[in-house]
């Protein structure tokens, strides 16, 4: 059992995560920045460490002061929380390198989802659905009516290089898919110094549904499933289980 | 379906060594039944209170002991859902103003509780909201035995919440809990927009009383 956690965040989660590790019995350090002296994670901690000015770059996202502060404190665990450095592979890295557990995946997990062509595969590879489209970028657009009989309409042309929702267009039809095409590539080209497509097909009036999951390394389980569909600008506002 | 797509969850993580709490995200399309991998998320999520409320469980605490070199303590057959969650993030933005950030000094809190009702937040009152960070104040998470029962009851719990000298998105939440479609759950990931556009100058009304 871990003895002393560093909680490297902050608000409602870092308050939430210390709750969980005093259920536990173990000790915790919280870390703040200079706008965060009186907040909630701060009084309720045994500790509390000041990492640094209110930027979030110069604080919260300061490894190497989250790190000295659990050196100075005698920690022997770091928990991310979500945000900040949570989905950071190298942040990860650098805290089993200090001797310290991390509480989460490892750099190794972390680095290959965060990589979402990489993580395409991993999922297709174990067996996984998903989206019906190229795998990889389109060698022109031969390539890209085959794969139309798979897919079927409609579908999105998204630029290999892009990201962001830009570099993408949509065809209902072949009319629209001959069209759209070279376009797209000039296009990406252009903005992307790549004129790299790959394509993807467009899933309508989908729900998001998510899965829970709980690792130890070997094995896994399921929580059952959630139902975020509600959502603003691609955020979450309304969450249900199951 | 259910057991499907939770059981491929499953697979990937231990495909990938998976150690902790994680997510697997999925569109699913409700015209043909099939689902389709978006994303993993390697950490543990905002909304991981719903399935904490429906099974039970403590994830954090889980990820703690699996951190702390513990093997996993559950079988899949430890694993059961009882009753209907919802979680809705209050954050400090102006619904009536396109959600417009609106940090502050908290006043007074009137907090809702009573049965299958949990609040994680970090607020107390004369708390001084920075600007620097996200918006999320707080989480209002409920129970129910039924979807039904949920969203009655977190209609119930966010008439009772008082958040004095901020602007939040509780008008949001109030509307939807009692909009027919959300009721019926007649929605899609693309719905809240178009639902926005056509509710704003309700919802412009319920957050200026």
């Amino acid at each position: 059992m871990l003895q002393k956690l560093l909680v490297a965040n902050r608000g409602e989660i870092a308050v939430r995560i210390i709750r969980a590790a005093r259920d536990l019995g173990i000790a915790t350090v919280a870390v703040h920045s200079d706008a965060d002296t009186t907040a909630l994670h701060v009084q309720i901690a045994d500790e509390a460490v000041n990492i640094g000015p209110p930027a979030a770059r110069k604080s919260y996202l300061n490894a190497e002061a989250i790190l000295q502060a659990a050196a100075d404190t005698g920690c022997d665990s770091v928990h991310p929380g979500y945000g900040f450095l949570a989905e950071n592979a190298g942040f990860a890295d650098a805290v089993a390198a200090a001797g310290l557990a991390f509480v989460g995946p490892s750099g190794d997990a972390i680095r290959l989802m965060g990589d979402k062509v990489a993580a395409r595969s991993a999922a297709a590879a174990a067996g996984v659905p998903v989206v019906p489209g190229a795998m990889g970028r389109l060698h022109g657009i031969d390539e890209a009516l085959e794969l139309l009989t798979e897919t079927g309409f409609p579908v999105m042309i998204k630029a290999a290089a892009g990201g962001g929702g830009r570099g993408i267009r949509i065809a209902n039809n072949l009319a629209e898919f001959t069209q759209a095409f070279p376009q797209a590539e000039t296009e990406a080209a252009a903005a992307f110094g790549d004129g790299g497509l790959y394509m993807e097909k467009v899933v309508e009036r989908a729900r998001h549904i998510e899965v829970q999951i709980l690792g130890d390394g070997t094995d896994a389980v399921h929580c059952f499933e959630r139902e975020c569909s509600l959502q603003r600008r691609r955020q979450k506002v309304w969450e249900e289980a199951p | 379906m259910r057991e499907d797509l939770c059981h491929s969850a499953v697979q990937l993580a231990r495909a990938v060594g998976y150690s902790g709490a994680g997510t697997v995200e999925y569109l699913y399309d409700d015209v043909t039944g099939d689902y389709y991998f978006i994303e993993m998320n390697t950490r543990i999520q905002v909304e991981h209170p719903v399935t904490e409320m429906i099974t039970g469980l403590d994830l954090v605490a889980e990820g703690l002991r699996i951190a702390g070199g513990e093997a996993l303590r559950l079988r899949q057959s430890d694993i059961a859902i009882r009753g209907h969650a919802i979680e809705v993030r209050l954050n400090a933005e102006d619904p009536a103003r396109d959600f417009a950030p609106f940090p502050g000094t908290v006043g007074s809190l009137r907090l809702p509780g009573g049965p299958g009702v949990r609040f994680d937040s970090m607020l107390y009152p004369g708390y001084q909201v920075p600007p620097f960070y996200d918006s999320l104040l707080a989480k209002l998470v409920v129970h129910g035995e039924t979807r039904d029962a949920a969203i009655t009851r977190m209609a119930r719990a966010l008439s009772e919440l008082e958040i004095e000298g901020l602007k939040t998105t509780k008008p949001l939440f109030q509307a939807l809990a009692a909009d027919p479609d959300v009721r019926a759950g007649n929605v899609h990931t693309r719905w809240l927009e178009g639902w926005l556009e056509t509710h704003a100058e309700a919802l412009a009304t319920a957050s200026q009383a």
